[in-house]
């Protein structure tokens, strides 16, 4: 296993926890250990569900300084696609604030446990750039009406409500964290890595293919997963 | 790999393709019309006073087979030297790859006579291999040039499919007269240095992968006068089962990742065979982009439509020094054939 700075990795059966200790801001360190974690995800392990935690702010109130250069969002959204793509699940756990570069995770990964105190918030396009491809993301879970009242305002959303608007999939107080996460675990098990990486692809773009293409599409990736499936 | 392609001059609509054909079964109507295909080159007779077209004779076919690939042929070549920056009479190792007429002489000593090549020029003739035979003759150039050093080799992939085929309203038949088009594309492959990504990549390797269960699943099949092409249903899914193998075995040699690769060119098959391939690797349609356009606009060039994908890359002027493309080829046998190469 590669030696991280930024993150803690504990591997346990076939839950891989990625513990996030980053500071607000974003740098070429954090940039390389999250790179380094997916290859090592990717090529060397066999865990088939991620959890990442630290998805919240080290202080509540901590100002969160805007990416310096392009480069850093480049490699950044490179992270979060392979996470969007990983070859098995993902869990965001929260517990504090969660906005800028730890929402933009969380709303890629496939399931969100918050606790009863968090709160979501998308500050960006306030202090004068962009949250990521949340602005691709979040319209899809909630709306495009919610989403730019989210994304304009940058007023934040409270767990409930977060929860409400699907944006969130559990809730539970935060002396009940631990437990919450087991039951996050358990409800996503077994992963079948091949058939919820394919089914992922196509939720995704249901948004963008007509019927008639994603027939074709859904027959391909099947194909894919009974052949899988066979084989063991 | 500095690449020419050429077509013949006229270009038919599927809506305009079904009228020629008359056909009148529904099923096949819905075929040609959701092939992804708006357009192909073909050379058709022309149709008679209710617009139907004449029925062409075998010895015709085989007329057209070697006067259409000797013309578009030629075009391909000298646009691939002409980019290469060399002479007809620089190329020392000469390949050409068809699978639509057996002619004896073959291909390759017809173009020697037409266009003035070389009298010591080596050379060899791949037929029949169909839609995956452009890579296997790419291995035979890169391999010569390989061991010549400043060897220049030219590869010729030329399919006259309108020469080949049959039509009696079936599905069988259906299938494929939807789907190929005429064209013909060449490239230059040279040990010469290439700094430059807009002459195309370095090859790096091959890798193939035959699945003789499947041997009868890509064929050609003779109806007593005339040959015809046929595809089994299931091949599309069978290769998306198949085509990790090759791929991995490949990437493996080079130490590499598919993460790495940033271009991909698959054999415009068809979409059921691009959807297929794309699923099993998790290649996105951007990935696939060049493969899609060829589909759309020239139909299913057989050997040759890996090269019309590639020439798209390398016009779009994205790939940088450095990166790494996996070019995919898939055909009877059945067979897939890989090629890595970096730009």
């Amino acid at each position: 296993m590669p030696n991280f700075d930024s993150l803690d990795l504990v591997e346990n059966e076939s839950i891989s926890t990625v513990t996030l200790r980053w500071p607000d801001e974003m740098s070429d360190g954090i940039l390389a250990d999250l790179d380094s974690l997916m290859n090592y995800l990717e090529d060397e392990t066999s865990r088939s569900l991620i959890v990442l935690r630290g998805l919240n702010s080290v202080a509540p109130h901590a100002p969160s300084p805007s990416p310096t250069v392009v480069e850093h969002c480049r490699k950044w959204e490179n992270f979060v696609v392979r996470i969007d793509r990983f070859a098995g699940a993902s869990i965001a756990v929260i517990d504090g604030l969660c906005s800028h570069f730890r929402f933009q995770l969380a709303l890629a990964c496939d399931y969100r446990l918050a606790t009863s105190r968090s709160v979501f918030q998308m500050p960006e396009v306030k202090e004068g750039y962009l949250p990521g491809m949340n602005i691709f993301r979040l319209a899809k879970y909630a709306g495009i009406g919610v989403a730019r009242r989210i994304i304009f305002t940058g007023a934040p959303v409270p767990a409930g409500e977060a929860l409400a608007l699907g944006i969130l999939d559990q809730l539970c107080e935060a002396e009940q964290l631990e437990a919450g996460v087991r039951t996050a675990q358990e409800a996503l098990m077994p992963v079948s890595p091949l058939a919820i990486q394919m089914a992922r692809r196509l939720l995704n773009e249901s948004f963008s293919t007509s019927f008639e293409d994603a027939i074709g599409h859904y027959l391909a990736a099947q194909n894919n997963c009974l052949f899988e499936k066979g084989k063991r | 790999m500095a690449i020419g392609a050429a077509n013949p001059p006229r270009r038919y609509t599927q809506e305009e393709l079904i009228g020629l054909f008359a056909v009148g079964n529904e099923k096949v109507t819905r075929l040609f019309r959701n092939s992804h295909i708006k357009s192909r080159h073909l050379c058709l007779p022309e149709p008679d006073a209710q617009g139907r077209m004449p029925e062409e004779t075998p010895q015709g076919l085989l007329e057209k087979h070697q006067n259409v690939a000797l013309e578009i042929g030629s075009e391909a070549i000298c646009q691939a030297l002409a980019e290469a920056g060399v002479t007809v009479q620089d190329v020392d190792y000469f390949a050409v790859v068809t699978t639509t007429g057996l002619l004896c002489p073959s291909l390759t000593a017809r173009f020697i006579q037409k266009l003035r090549m070389r009298p010591d020029i080596h050379r060899i003739d791949l037929v029949g291999m169909g839609c995956n035979g452009g890579l296997n003759g790419l291995q035979p150039v890169v391999n010569f040039c390989a061991l010549n050093s400043g060897a220049i080799g030219l590869l010729l992939c030329v399919e006259v499919c309108s020469a080949m085929y049959v039509f009696d309203d079936t599905m069988r038949t259906a299938v494929v007269n939807s789907l190929f088009g005429d064209g013909a594309a060449a490239t230059v492959i040279s040990s010469r240095s290439n700094p430059n990504p807009r002459k195309g990549p370095k090859v790096l390797g091959f890798s193939s992968h035959i699945i003789p269960e499947a041997v009868e699943a890509m064929r050609l099949d003779f109806d007593g006068s005339k040959h015809s092409f046929f595809l089994d249903p299931g091949i599309p899914y069978l290769l998306g089962q198949h085509v990790k193998t090759p791929v991995e075995a490949l990437l493996k040699q080079f130490g590499l990742k598919r993460r790495v690769i940033q271009h991909w060119i698959l054999h415009s098959g068809g979409r059921k065979v691009i959807d297929s391939i794309k699923y099993a690797l998790n290649i996105t349609e951007h990935d696939v982009r060049h493969t899609q356009t060829v589909l759309r606009d020239f139909g299913n060039l057989s050997s040759g439509a890996f090269l019309f994908s590639h020439k798209k890359l390398i016009e779009d002027d994205v790939a940088k020094p450095g990166d790494y493309v996996m070019m995919i080829t898939m055909g009877p046998g059945s067979t897939i054939e890989c090629c890595l190469g970096e730009f």
